[in-house]
């Protein structure tokens, strides 16, 4: 009888567990509403395969917010997983189909968006400093 | 006669999506996503004019086989885990006239260098004429 006791209560511990852990997920990034309020968001999409440079760019621009702007709640990094269906969205708003970097900003209510894809993939592996510093210096032009 | 091959290199002429031969030849595999980012493109410009700058020859004998595939097409599946790759990768695999293959690896060398075209075509050149060694 123990031991059905204790069968049962590791079946009990493994779905609460499971339902913990859907609700943890991360919210769906085409809700990103949120996100359109701040005065700057770095968009950084790829796809489920990520070469050497691609990851190298989402490693740079989350590193330039998270150092520059550190406590700063109009300033955010967002990583966008562009296969994902629940991104389509988000990915057709910015045109973007694969690996890319689009800084958004507000500039008092108008949204404004600059892709700088060329410019981050060929800096990134080269140059991490040029491109670092050319991410700050714009966020840091629209605060 | 070389600008004519120049133009069919960078059309892609040469370009196969499977193997077709059994004689000693090194086969040049590109494997990329559907949604290519810039350094990718950008490898496979470089590695395209290396081929037409220093392996024209070789390309138009089929000594060297050009093969730019989407590894995620299922029919590109098998070769693309045959190599054990997971994103964007480049790979010069010699077969010898016994049908030994030796692969070589170069997409860490290909990403690093990729908008240091004098570097990239340099380097690339080396590794091509190494494997085309073992073909002898």
């Amino acid at each position: 009888m123990k031991k059905a006791y204790f069968i049962l209560s590791v079946f009990v511990a493994i779905a609460m567990l499971s339902c913990n852990n859907t609700n943890t997920k991360e919210p769906k990034t085409s809700g990103s509403d949120s996100l359109n309020t701040k005065k700057a968001v770095v968009y950084y999409f790829h796809g489920d395969r990520r070469c050497k440079t691609c990851i190298a760019v989402g490693e740079i621009a989350e590193k330039s917010v998270k150092e520059n702007f550190k406590g700063n709640t109009e300033v955010a990094f967002k990583e966008v997983n562009t296969d994902l269906k629940e991104n389509a969205a988000i990915a057709e708003k910015f045109q973007v189909s694969g690996s890319s970097l689009a800084l958004q900003f507000n500039n008092n209510g108008k949204e404004v968006i600059e892709d700088i894809t060329e410019f981050a993939f060929m800096y990134a592996l080269t140059n991490p400093d040029t491109l670092k510093n050319t991410i700050v210096g714009k966020i840091k032009k629209h605060l | 006669m070389k600008r004519i091959l120049i133009i069919l290199i960078m059309l892609g002429f040469f370009t196969s999506s499977g193997n077709s031969t059994t004689e000693p030849h090194l086969d040049i595999y590109y494997f990329h996503a559907t949604h290519r980012c810039p350094t990718c493109l950008k490898i496979e410009a470089n590695a395209r004019k290396t081929l037409e700058t220093y392996f024209s020859e070789d390309v138009l004998n089929q000594k060297i086989i050009i093969h730019m595939l989407n590894f995620e097409e299922p029919e590109n599946a098998t070769l693309f885990n045959k190599f054990e790759l997971y994103s964007s990768s480049l790979v010069l695999n010699a077969v010898d006239k016994n049908g030994k293959e030796t692969a070589m690896n170069m997409t860490d060398f290909a990403f690093t260098n990729a908008y240091d075209e004098d570097a990239f075509i340099k380097g690339l050149k080396t590794a091509i004429d190494k494997q085309l060694s073992l073909l002898n």
